[in-house]
């Protein structure tokens, strides 16, 4: 079903030159089980 | 998430029409935008007469007999667009008071009911193609929701029917985010807890995220407990503050695809680890801050996210809808 309000975090880890070293999108509704 | 629900239920014969909504329109979130970051998102707000205008979500709480804002119904079939300012063919019938009511738990979800009662005291029969939710602020009115239905929906003669929007939140959103909706929808008060467990009873409405530079009670925040969601969290977990530089909490993205239904909006920030050892981030969480209040938006769980000792950790939180 389209159209709910999803949300998306994007990250980026930097290194102390300012080089991406690390990142990844995470979609809540992946992370989200086990709730309680 | 939001997702959402519409009801159409007919006051004589007690049958109630169903279908998912699908509608938030750009406007939605330009407005959200503006209010968090107080930075006008591009394309600004339009209002329902085609002129922009940058401003903060507005109230939809409409007085009897004024379809200027609130619930609106029309027969209108233009196809949904992320574009839209307005329904496409307003229905003039007698309307009731638009009524916004508090939001409430339904297990793990957090809802919001939004209804009007619509006679047709006309001397026409009418058809409901299409019904929306529009804002007022100051003098000034904005389509948020625009819904067509699936059927047709008769309202004849002499018929009233009650048209209800029903907004739930879960995944990461909290109760707290859609009494800040309720808040806006009202222009005045909600009760909820602030960051400190407190209750708070102030209006929510003008909440903004956009902390300074090394503000870390609102704005985006990070921390390290990967303790199931609850819908009524007030805080995070376990908030990394000591050693860590929080930079600006800002909007980054405002966007439309003109030609489709998505629209986006994006609020950063950036966090520096000087504690000296390898950290895990766990959970990002948005605080608004209201009234001198803190109260938390959001909570997500990251599944671990490794930032080592003088590494910098840029957060980018996007709120997206598809039509």
């Amino acid at each position: 079903m389209k159209n709910n309000l999803e949300t998306e975090i994007e990250y980026l880890v930097k290194d102390k030159d300012g080089k991406v070293v690390r990142k990844g999108i995470i979609k809540p509704s992946d992370k989200q089980k086990g709730r309680t | 998430m939001i997702k959402g629900n519409i009801e159409i239920k007919d006051l004589q014969t007690g049958k109630v029409y169903r279908q998912p909504m699908r509608s938030f329109v750009y406007n939605f979130l330009a407005g959200l935008y503006y209010t968090w970051v107080q930075t006008a998102p591009d394309p600004v707000r339009k209002d329902v007469d085609n002129v922009t205008d940058n401003c903060e979500l507005g109230a939809v709480d409409a007085l009897a007999n004024d379809n200027t804002h609130g619930v609106v119904i029309g027969n209108g079939t233009s196809l949904e667009s992320c574009d839209q300012y307005a329904l496409s063919s307003k229905l003039d019938l007698t309307e009731e008071i638009c009524n916004v009511g508090n939001v409430y738990l339904d297990g793990q979800i957090a809802k919001l009911d939004i209804s009007r009662t619509f006679t047709n005291d006309t001397v026409s029969n009418e058809t409901i193609y299409e019904i929306g939710l529009i804002d007022c602020y100051g003098a000034d009115y904005f389509l948020g929701i625009r819904d067509i239905m699936s059927s047709a929906v008769e309202i004849n003669i002499g018929v009233s029917k009650n048209v209800k929007f029903i907004l739930s939140v879960t995944d990461g959103l909290t109760k707290i985010f859609l009494q800040y909706i309720e808040s806006a929808f009202i222009g005045g008060n909600v009760t909820f807890k602030d960051t400190g467990n407190v209750s708070r009873t102030t209006t929510i409405s003008d909440a903004l995220i956009n902390a300074a530079e090394n503000i870390k009670t609102y704005g985006i925040v990070i921390g390290t407990s990967s303790t199931a969601l609850d819908i009524e969290d007030y805080k995070l977990g376990t908030q990394l503050t000591t050693d860590w530089k929080h930079y600006v909490t800002q909007g980054y993205l405002t966007e439309r695809e003109t030609g489709t239904g998505i629209s986006k909006v994006g609020f950063s920030r950036e966090f520096k680890n000087d504690t000296g050892s390898s950290v895990v981030v766990e959970e990002v969480g948005i605080i608004g801050l209201a009234s001198a209040n803190n109260f938390l938006l959001a909570r997500y769980l990251t599944g671990g996210i490794t930032v080592a000792s003088g590494e910098t950790l840029l957060i980018r939180v996007k709120l997206k809808t598809e039509m």
